[in-house]
């Protein structure tokens, strides 16, 4: 190991506060950012857009890694220029989608495809050895799996990776931030993407199953609106009879 | 009579030659730290702040006020009586008998040095400190028998050579425990470097007026905080080193008493471990609760966390300045935890809870919570309050904090413009326009999220035409009042007590008597009362409305935290207790069924307590429903 270094990339991309829409660092990328720190190696953050984004610094106050910029204008296809830059790099971390533009999460996978490598998505946590590195990857339900994959290779952060990713403001000032030489330009990515309001979420509720005289008959009248009194039995019974109604409301699909 | 007077003579010499040594050795510790700005002035000033200032703090236990007095003040005049008959070579008969009567009160003190060591309460340090009663009394009497031997001119005879070998040997015993102790670290190392440290006090505007702001930190320059003893200014080293271990801190401390990990003792200790180097086993006081001794160790270019002083003892801390109001050294705590806590988070951004996450609200929304602007006036939107606008000249300018986005502490807002409108104020809300004051960014040690958010908001009250602020926030009226004017805003800043005091005594505002006879206690907001110094305005006010305060035991200007401040409910250091279940057994005690409160944090705190409990009402709410009376 002493000759090899584990050279790793960290895409980042700029992130937007839900509540004040201020520019900061993706909650994705960060904890790719994170999981490179502890992964160890040498550690290069990478991003494609604006170099003069003054929250692009943020990003250093959380690594001690020097930061690069593809200098891009929005709307281009930054797959290229990315690929172009990503030679030689043992591993890619990503986040797993972007707080702005078009969060379609396909960057990794567009990246894999260009540069006919490996990608391990929902990774949760990483160990490089041997040439190899292991993932602990998320599966729904609490469920985990363990992935070993050939290096080089692309790995997108699952946004619930228990990493705490640590904001200094002495390595914001003092963090090298470099602007590489801009690519040529291609055509525009943006294809014919339509941006309208979030819609609000559908609220997860129970369907009524009862017909419309019903309805106007509980609307009138003071009784029970319906549904049992489970009072006896087991605990297991009685989890049994709510998760027949969880089911029978298709509330739950299992 | 010759050779016990030239004995003393040698001893004499000898031991100011061993403290001149001992204080050069000492001070080249002490110069390890950073440079300070010094003013030689201040050694001036050392007996006006030693037995004005000094002597204020200590007075308040008067056995130990008068035992120092006896011992400290015997001693000194022995020893400068000795200096002048023995140094100088006199030996007048006179002079003898002048310091066998200081001897005699230093003796006598040292008997209730002794009374008091018998049975010590627990914040007094053992180890070397016990032996105290012994050596002093052992120096005492080796100088009334100096004293009286000398003063009656015996002549030479067996037995007063035998008096004369024991009067050295007491002698010995006891010059060796002051002149020994500045060089060695001894107990008596407080009075050289406790002199030494009124003179040179970081902090020396608190000697002409009250000073508890924190000093801004020159980032531009690459300060960022404390990261091993070496980086402390060197008058702040040599402050540690003028702490006595008498334990009124801890005494005082809330997180102490919680059962957090911090002891403010052990800490002061800790860090002159890390000054002089080694390890805490020597020290032999009350440790930080949970937290071994003889584990920690220091030098003064290594960093002092986590070896030296555990993360968790540091952020235990609700900067409540308990512990400085109660040190009769005159030491600052806050300021060396805050300066600690700078480097932590500037350098590593390690703070434990939710302190990272509320750090990021700061610096993207410019609010704790992480809440929009758009949402800082919803509190008020029936009331029909103005607005701040550019151009537009108001009276007073109402800054209300991150309480806005609390729906308990928007009841005390409306009750505060209900009270404002009755007597006819013309006031505006700063509203939407405002950003939070970066208290709490500050207190966690991020100076410079709070140096952006208060230029903002500098920025924001310089286009603005106001004569006053007043606040319902002590933590917003001391960033203010105390911190903002380093960074150039200068404003007239009001607690809503002192103003609503101000128009109940004008006629403005016309207090009720209340119909509501439960009994009625005060707790002041640490960042109000010790921050700021104002306990009566509360006070009046309730008065006014025909309350009789039961005061609880702590109250005033020895108020005890109610845990809120310094970011400490952020970071949630566990403990034994919660310190607002600690504050409202105070109240308890008292037999109070409202608790009176003047802060946000209070309320939220006090309130938290679960289980039966007095009920939390803020003064503004109690003036409002007394104007319904």
């Amino acid at each position: 190991m002493d000759s090899w270094q584990l050279r790793i990339a960290v895409l980042v991309s700029i992130g937007r506060n839900p509540v004040s829409g201020a520019a900061r660092p993706n909650r994705n990328d960060l904890l790719a950012l994170e999981l490179a720190r502890k992964a160890g190696g040498e550690v290069t953050i990478l991003h494609a857009g604006d170099p003069n984004e003054p929250a692009l610094a943020d990003y250093l106050a959380y690594s001690a890694a020097p930061l690069e910029t593809i200098p891009l204008p929005g709307g281009q296809d930054i797959v290229p220029a990315l690929a172009a830059r990503l030679q030689g790099f043992h591993l890619i971390l990503t986040g797993s989608r972007t707080e702005g533009g078009e969060a379609s999460g396909m960057l990794p996978y567009a990246l894999a495809k260009r540069l006919g490598l490996p990608i391990v998505a929902q990774a949760l946590d990483l160990a490089v050895a041997e040439g190899q590195a292991e993932i602990t990857q998320f599966l729904p339900k609490g469920q985990r799996r363990r992935v070993t994959v050939g290096l080089p290779a692309i790995i997108a952060v699952h946004p619930m990776a228990p990493l705490a990713p640590r904001y200094s403001h002495l390595r914001r000032v003092s963090g090298q931030s470099v602007a590489l030489p801009a690519p040529a330009l291609t055509e525009s990515a943006s294809t014919a993407w339509r941006t309208e309001p979030a819609r609000k979420p559908v609220v997860l509720k129970a369907g009524e199953k009862k017909s419309g005289h019903a309805r106007m008959a509980a609307a009138i009248t003071s009784e029970s609106k319906g549904g049992t009194l489970v009072t006896d039995g087991t605990p297991a019974e009685k989890a049994q009879a709510i998760l027949a109604y969880l089911r029978s409301h298709r509330l739950i699909e299992f | 009579m010759f050779p016990l007077a030239g004995a003393v003579t040698i001893l004499f010499w000898l031991a100011v030659l061993v403290l001149i040594v001992g204080l050069w050795r000492r001070a080249r510790l002490w110069r390890k730290g950073r440079k300070a700005r010094m003013n030689w002035l201040g050694l001036l000033a050392i007996p006006k702040r030693y037995f004005v200032d000094l002597h204020h703090v200590v007075a308040r236990d008067p056995y130990i006020a008068r035992t120092h007095m006896a011992v400290a003040g015997g001693a000194i005049a022995a020893l400068g009586l000795v200096g002048i008959n023995y140094g100088l070579l006199l030996y007048s008969p006179g002079l003898d008998w002048g310091i066998a009567i200081a001897a005699l009160i230093m003796l006598s003190g040292s008997a209730f040095v002794w009374l008091r060591r018998r049975n010590p309460p627990a914040r007094l340090s053992r180890g070397a400190w016990s032996r105290m009663p012994y050596s002093l009394a052992a120096f005492a009497l080796g100088l009334v028998l100096l004293g009286v031997i000398s003063g009656m001119s015996l002549p030479v005879s067996g037995l007063v050579a035998g008096f004369a070998a024991l009067i050295l040997l007491l002698l010995l015993a006891g010059t060796a425990e002051l002149a020994l102790g500045i060089g060695t670290g001894g107990p008596m190392k407080h009075a050289v470097a406790g002199l030494l440290h009124l003179g040179f006090h970081p902090r020396p505007e608190r000697f002409t007026h009250p000073s508890t702001g924190l000093k801004l930190l020159d980032l531009q320059e690459g300060d960022f905080g404390v990261e091993k003893p070496a980086d402390f200014h060197w008058n702040q080293l040599l402050s540690f080193d003028a702490c006595v271990q008498c334990g009124k801190c801890e005494a005082a401390c809330p997180a102490f008493a919680a059962g957090q990990p911090l002891n403010p003792k052990k800490l002061i200790q800790d860090l002159v471990v890390g000054m002089a180097g080694g390890s805490d086993a020597a020290y032999a006081g009350s440790r930080s609760p949970g937290l071994p001794i003889g584990k920690h160790f220091g030098a003064p270019n290594a960093a002092i966390l986590p070896g030296l002083v555990a993360p968790e003892t540091l952020w235990s801390c609700t900067t409540c300045r308990a512990c400085v109001q109660e040190c009769p050294m005159l030491i600052e705590h806050v300021d060396a935890i805050v300066d600690l806590r700078r480097f932590e988070t500037l350098a590593h951004g390690d703070i434990p809870g939710k302190g990272p996450e509320t750090l990021a609200n700061l610096r993207e929304t410019g609010t704790v919570g992480g809440f929009p602007h758009a949402a800082r006036a919803h509190w008020a939107v029936d009331l029909d309050v103005r607005q701040a606008q550019p151009g537009e000249a108001i009276d007073i300018l109402l800054v209300a904090g991150e309480g806005v986005f609390d729906m308990r502490y928007q009841r005390t807002l409306r009750a505060l413009v209900k009270s404002l409108k009755a007597a006819k104020v013309d006031f505006a809300l700063l509203g939407t326009l405002e950003r939070d004051t970066g208290d709490t960014a500050r207190r966690l040690g991020d100076e410079a999220t709070f140096q952006t958010l208060a230029k903002a908001n500098i920025a924001t009250l310089d286009g603005l035409d106001f004569k006053r602020i007043v606040t319902a926030d002590p933590h917003v009226l001391n960033s203010l009042r105390n911190e903002y004017p380093a960074l150039g805003g200068r404003y007239a800043v009001l607690h809503h007590t002192t103003l609503l005091a101000e128009l109940t005594r004008s006629g403005a505002l016309t207090l009720g008597a209340r119909d509501d006879t439960r009994p009625i206690t005060y707790h002041d907001p640490c960042y109000l009362g010790r921050y700021n110094g104002e306990i009566d305005a509360p006070r009046a006010l309730l008065a006014g409305m025909g309350v009789a305060v039961r005061e609880m035991e702590r109250s005033g200007l020895r108020g005890r935290c109610c845990g809120g401040g310094g970011g400490a409910p952020l970071t949630d250091i566990p403990g034994k207790r919660r310190i607002p279940d600690i504050r409202v057994d105070d109240a308890r005690e008292t037999g109070a069924a409202i608790i009176a409160v003047a802060c946000p944090n209070c309320t939220a705190m006090l309130e938290g307590v679960v289980g039966e409990r007095p009920e939390i009402l803020d003064i503004a709410e109690l003036v409002a429903a007394s104007l319904e009376a």
